[in-house]
């Protein structure tokens, strides 16, 4: 049997051959992400834009800004609202038509990490108090589904909102009606940064980062950490194979690294483009 | 609107600022005296193109296209079995699928396919189904998904190109490469491989011979496979147009068959190592 | 004689379909009205629209007719607005497919052209007072606005069968007609949308053709059909109406076209028009076609 079909054939008993080695059948360690590749403000039609590569997996955010009336309960707060669609495009295994399971769970994850991250300060929306606020709709297109789509997008999302450059309103007195400068444009402020990292638990027990569609398919659970500069944000375990507190201390620590890794890579993205 | 449970909802009704914007964009013409449009091209000139296959992973095929600011990634999967019972045909199928990105506009699109999104899919599929050997693959269907990243004009066009080099990509048997190709007709001048600003220019005058063309071709038969114009527009214009189009197109055949080569090139160099 | 599609297409405010209401001008044409086309399939036509099956068919004939009165000569839409970004006439046309006999996208269009010949506005006067903006409603019957559809565009399908094209393409015609050309043709025959149908390719040159035939057969279509129409008015109401399907049949023949204009009334309108055209080149097809 060449090794390619018993890959297809007995692909647990594959991975485990390599994972003895503490190897992954890519070449990685355990420890290791894909190349992770950032483009930021690639489509300029959207108020703020970043494409991310991870490996294959490719995640495009895109970022529109609209004027709306804030909610009553909250008049100084603007409105963020991501959304991810997993289309048709991206793999093989998803089906046009409104989103599915695994869509709207991200989404909700993908709300969850800007609500608890506070990563952009819902007042700093506020154009109007009570009347007008500003509402970003972060829209996240998967363009090609290999694994680890979550870190992509927290990540697409991240520095997109950074490339957001928002066109300044002023209030024309006599009519109420806003007037839009698009000439003067003000960069948001964001005050953390959020970076999530993925793990993908192997046969109950061994952990490994950056899984791959086949890593993941083949995991007994699946681990998500957002951490927030040097804080923890929220940790996402939705069921799976039980961890040992060690194991989490781990990618805990592995969380941290990836996070410094991650503000690097944006700062030098944004720096390349601004020269 | 019915509310969409499955997303993340936001305020109730939204505005765009462009709505607000007080300095309507001054108004330049189109084409100055000596022939020159907005961009610095000639009327005849076409964008700046760039093509890559085979830039999804998952796909069977993909491509993706950027014509000046005009950037589109197109996938395809299959052949493969057909979902629903009803569709069922002897001959294979073909199913396209073209979405504008919410962020690819200048107003945010909505996540459901739009009346114009649907009737650019069934003129995307017109203008590939006359190239592709269906026979080849009987009860199955070839998908193609089409997606608009950022659309500065000439959308359809460019869809049509990267959707044939995505089918050649996935090795999916053609007769033929179909090549998709726009003309903005302006009063006397016919403009090749329009932006969105000068596809929307004078959309409203009420003179004669304001409109669009645009032709998916297929170089190597000389067919046009598909042919549609908005505006209204005299006869001759429209010949006029239609030839240009043609040449156009055999211009940007080259490009496409050298990224083909280019392309297979790569792959028996990396099955080689 | 083969009839194109029947349609009934029902226009003027009251007891019909063409209705006419009060809204907002799209944001990016403010200082228009708009036309809303809405095709229905029924079951009645054929079993094939059972359920959800005539969708498809449906909303690409009101892609079409979008597309062809998508141009600011087709129909004036700067009259019937009323108040630039605020308030318009919509005009809803609805059109309903009672029998498939071949060339749908023909009959529609020329059932649209026909209805909005038909329809009468009220007129509306806006006074304002105070920053505050009355409408009122005319209730005079005869107190309305016309639409002008003189220029408004009639489509032309041309169906290529072997090595030349039909216009009219009856059922069986159509199904072994692999590529077909619709255009929307003007009375000046100008052409004001276009669009290629079906699994086929053309030729370059055979489309130079297709829109020379175009063309002709369009002002010819558009000529009859305004005759009739004019025809039709003066006749008025005097006219005693039996039935449903009472018709008068104009014939009107120009080199070897031949365009039939049925137009039926009563009460509501129901029209039926069938024009044909030989191509010089084949004639046994036409000939044939002719006898039945």
């Amino acid at each position: 049997m060449t090794i390619f079909n018993f890959r297809t054939a007995r692909p647990v008993e594959y991975y485990r051959k390599y994972l003895e080695q503490d190897v992954r059948p890519d070449g990685r360690d355990l420890g290791e992400f894909r190349r992770t590749v950032l483009n930021i403000g690639c489509v300029t039609t959207a108020d703020g834009s970043a494409l991310v590569k991870l490996g294959n997996t490719t995640v495009m955010c895109g970022i529109k800004a609209e004027l709306c009336k804030p909610k009553t309960e909250t008049p100084k707060c603007g409105f963020i609202v991501p959304n991810v669609e997993l289309s048709p495009l991206c793999s093989p295994y998803f089906r046009s038509g409104p989103p599915g399971e695994q869509a709207q769970v991200m989404s909700q994850f993908m709300l969850e990490v800007v609500n608890h991250s506070k990563c952009v300060d819902l007042e700093s929306l506020c154009i109007t108090q009570g009347k007008l606020v500003w509402v970003l709709y972060c829209d996240l297109l998967c363009l090609d589904y290999d694994g680890n789509v979550t870190d992509a997008c927290v990540l697409a999302l991240l520095a997109a909102l950074k490339n957001v450059c928002l066109p300044t309103i002023s209030i024309n007195e006599e009519t109420e009606n806003p007037e839009t400068d698009l000439t003067k444009r003000v960069p948001l402020p964001i005050s953390s940064q959020p970076v999530s990292s993925t793990y993908a638990i192997f046969d109950d027990n061994i952990l490994f980062v950056d899984p791959t569609a086949e890593e993941e398919n083949l995991a007994t659970g699946i681990i998500t950490i957002v951490t927030t500069d040097d804080k923890l944000c929220l940790v996402h375990k939705p069921g799976g194979s039980p961890l040992r507190p060690e194991q989490l201390t781990n990618c805990f620590d592995r969380s941290f690294d990836r996070s410094k890794e991650i503000s690097r890579l944006i700062d030098e993205t944004i720096h390349s483009i601004d020269r | 609107m019915p509310t969409d449970t499955r997303r993340i909802g936001g305020p109730e009704e939204s505005f765009s600022p462009l709505a607000y914007t007080l300095t309507d964009s001054i108004k330049t013409l189109m084409v100055s005296s000596n022939g020159i449009r907005n961009d610095g091209r000639k009327c005849e000139d076409l964008r700046k193109m760039f093509i890559k296959t085979g830039v999804i992973s998952q796909a069977r095929g993909s491509a993706y296209i950027e014509q000046g600011e005009t950037k589109i990634i197109c996938s395809v999967y299959g052949p493969r079995e057909v979902v629903r019972k009803e569709e069922f045909s002897m001959k294979g199928q073909l199913t396209c699928e073209f979405k504008y990105a919410t962020f690819s506009c200048s107003y945010r699109r909505q996540h459901q396919q739009d009346s114009e999104e649907k009737d650019f899919s069934v003129q995307l599929l017109e203008a590939l189904e006359p190239a592709v050997c269906l026979h080849k693959f009987p009860k199955a269907q070839v998908n193609i998904f089409v997606e608009v990243l950022q659309n500065d004009g000439s959308a359809l066009a460019a869809s049509i190109t990267c959707a044939s080099m995505a089918l050649a990509d996935a090795g999916i048997e053609v007769y033929d490469l179909v090549i998709g190709c726009s003309m903005k007709i302006h009063e006397d001048k016919v403009l090749t491989d329009p932006t969105i600003n000068e596809e929307y220019d004078s959309q409203n005058s009420k003179q004669l011979n304001h409109g669009s063309l645009t032709i998916g071709f297929m170089p190597s038969l000389n067919q046009i496979s598909a042919i549609t114009s908005k505006g209204e527009i005299q006869i001759d214009f429209l010949k006029r147009a239609m030839t240009d189009c043609v040449e156009a197109c055999q211009k940007i055949y080259p490009a496409m068959q050298q990224s083909l080569h280019s392309s297979i090139k790569d792959k028996l160099n990396a099955s080689e190592r | 004689m083969t009839l194109g599609a029947d349609l009934t297409l029902d226009s003027a405010l009251g007891q019909n379909k063409l209705k006419a209401e009060l809204g907002t001008p799209a944001p990016d044409k403010d200082d228009k009205g708009r036309l809303e086309f809405f095709v229905d399939c029924s079951a009645n036509a054929t079993p094939e629209f059972e359920g959800r099956g005539g969708e498809e068919l449906a909303s690409e004939i009101s892609n079409m007719l979008i597309r062809v009165y998508d141009c600011p000569g087709c129909v004036d839409l700067q009259k019937l607005c009323i108040i630039p970004k605020q308030q318009c006439w919509i005009l809803y046309i609805d059109i309903l497919l009672l029998e498939c006999g071949g060339n749908l996208f023909d009959a529609a269009s020329v059932a649209v052209k026909a209805a909005l010949f038909d329809l009468k506005i009220p007129r509306v006067t806006v006074t304002q007072d105070e920053g505050h903006v009355e409408l009122e409603i005319s209730d005079d019957p005869y107190d309305v606005q016309t639409v002008d559809v003189k220029s408004s565009p009639c489509i032309v399908t041309l169906s290529k069968i072997g090595h030349c094209h039909v216009v009219d393409a009856s059922q069986k015609e159509e199904a072994c007609c692999l590529a077909r050309l619709m255009l929307g043709v003007s009375e000046h025959g100008t052409i004001t949308g276009m669009k290629k149908e079906g699994s086929g390719s053309l030729d370059p040159s055979s489309i130079d053709d297709m829109l020379d035939t175009g063309k002709r057969v369009g002002i010819a279509l558009n000529k009859s059909l305004l005759e009739a129409l004019e025809e039709e008015q003066r006749q008025g109401k005097k006219k005693g109406h039996t039935g449903f399907l009472r018709s008068e049949i104009k014939e009107i023949q120009t080199d070897c076209e031949i365009v039939w204009a049925e137009i039926n009334i009563s009460g509501s309108r129901t029209i039926k028009v069938s024009l044909f055209y030989r191509p010089p080149s084949n004639a046994c097809l036409a000939l044939e076609e002719f006898q039945q």
